[in-house]
């Protein structure tokens, strides 16, 4: 897509992109939020989704969501900000890679799942049913775990 | 158990990949030499990386980080990586000889009199 390769060049040839990739801090910095956001993101979603699908049923399934669905919003905010800043430093590249494609599918993916789950369910999931409660529990993992696997594979894979 | 099921069948998503393109290793038996020019300056993070073409073809050089150019004397804004100025890069190719790609230990612009050698610790 030459509008995609174009859009790409753009961002990367931004003036603070140009800093960004010289600064040790600055590019150490948008790295370490961006595996912030996912451990809280993850380390939030995986408890809720594993509730969601019957683990640990004497804890009460709100009371939980009401924690945990803050803080997965909150890293999934910050990972996609602190991505964005990664992504910028070699954007011609990075659109080319496949993997990110799929990673950001599953997000885009696990984050409409997300809304549509909340939109009939609340924003406590405490109007779920039981089989709506298993399917978005076992998506909603797939999604981000997934995610989280295909974002680490790109260093080992970058095509 | 759901867990170990889709584990799985994420593992098997990832087998066809893996055999497309494996991890990078080096052949550290035939040392090798590129001659041509820079083609694209240093870029930095995340990989500090300049571009030289040799016979038509870009072949990636990685330098590493900031502190392999600092050790080996060169700045870490890239200004002796100017475009077009003539190079020959000393060191490695991967073992899959289809990757265009060096993995430096000598460099030497200009043809001769200014040598660098990069240094990787660790």
């Amino acid at each position: 897509m030459t509008t995609l390769a174009d859009f790409a060049a753009a961002v990367e040839s931004l003036d603070a992109v140009k800093a960004l990739k010289f600064s040790r801090w600055g590019y150490s910095l948008a790295n370490a939020a961006h595996v912030l956001g996912i451990a809280l993101l993850v380390g939030a979603i995986l408890p809720l989704d594993l509730r969601l699908l019957g683990a640990w049923r004497s804890v009460d399934r709100t009371m939980l969501a009401r924690v945990l669905v803050p803080v997965a919003a909150a890293g999934l905010l910050l990972a996609v900000c602190a991505g964005m800043v990664l992504f910028s430093v070699r954007a011609p590249h990075y659109v080319k890679v496949d993997l990110l494609a799929w990673k950001l599918g599953l997000i885009v993916t696990g984050a409409t799942l997300a809304l549509i789950f909340h939109a009939r369910a609340g924003l406590w999931v405490e109007r779920a049913g039981p089989g709506q409660a298993a399917f978005h529990g076992a998506a909603s993992l797939f999604c981000w775990l997934g995610a989280l696997l295909c974002g680490r594979l790109i260093a080992y894979f970058p095509g | 158990m759901k867990i170990t099921r889709r584990a799985a069948l994420l593992a098997l998503a990832a087998a066809p990949a893996a055999a497309h393109h494996g991890f990078m290793q080096w052949d550290y038996e035939n040392p090798v030499f590129i001659e041509g020019w820079v083609s694209k300056e240093l870029d930095g993070f995340p990989h500090w990386e300049i571009w030289v073409r040799v016979e038509g073809k870009d072949w990636e050089v990685d330098v590493g980080d900031q502190f392999v150019l600092e050790k080996a004397g060169l700045s870490q804004d890239g200004k002796e990586f100017r475009m077009r100025r003539e190079i020959r890069v000393e060191g490695y190719r991967p073992v899959d000889k289809s990757v265009l790609r060096i993995l430096p230990r000598r460099i030497i612009f200009d043809g001769g009199d200014e040598a660098y050698d990069i240094v990787v610790e660790g």
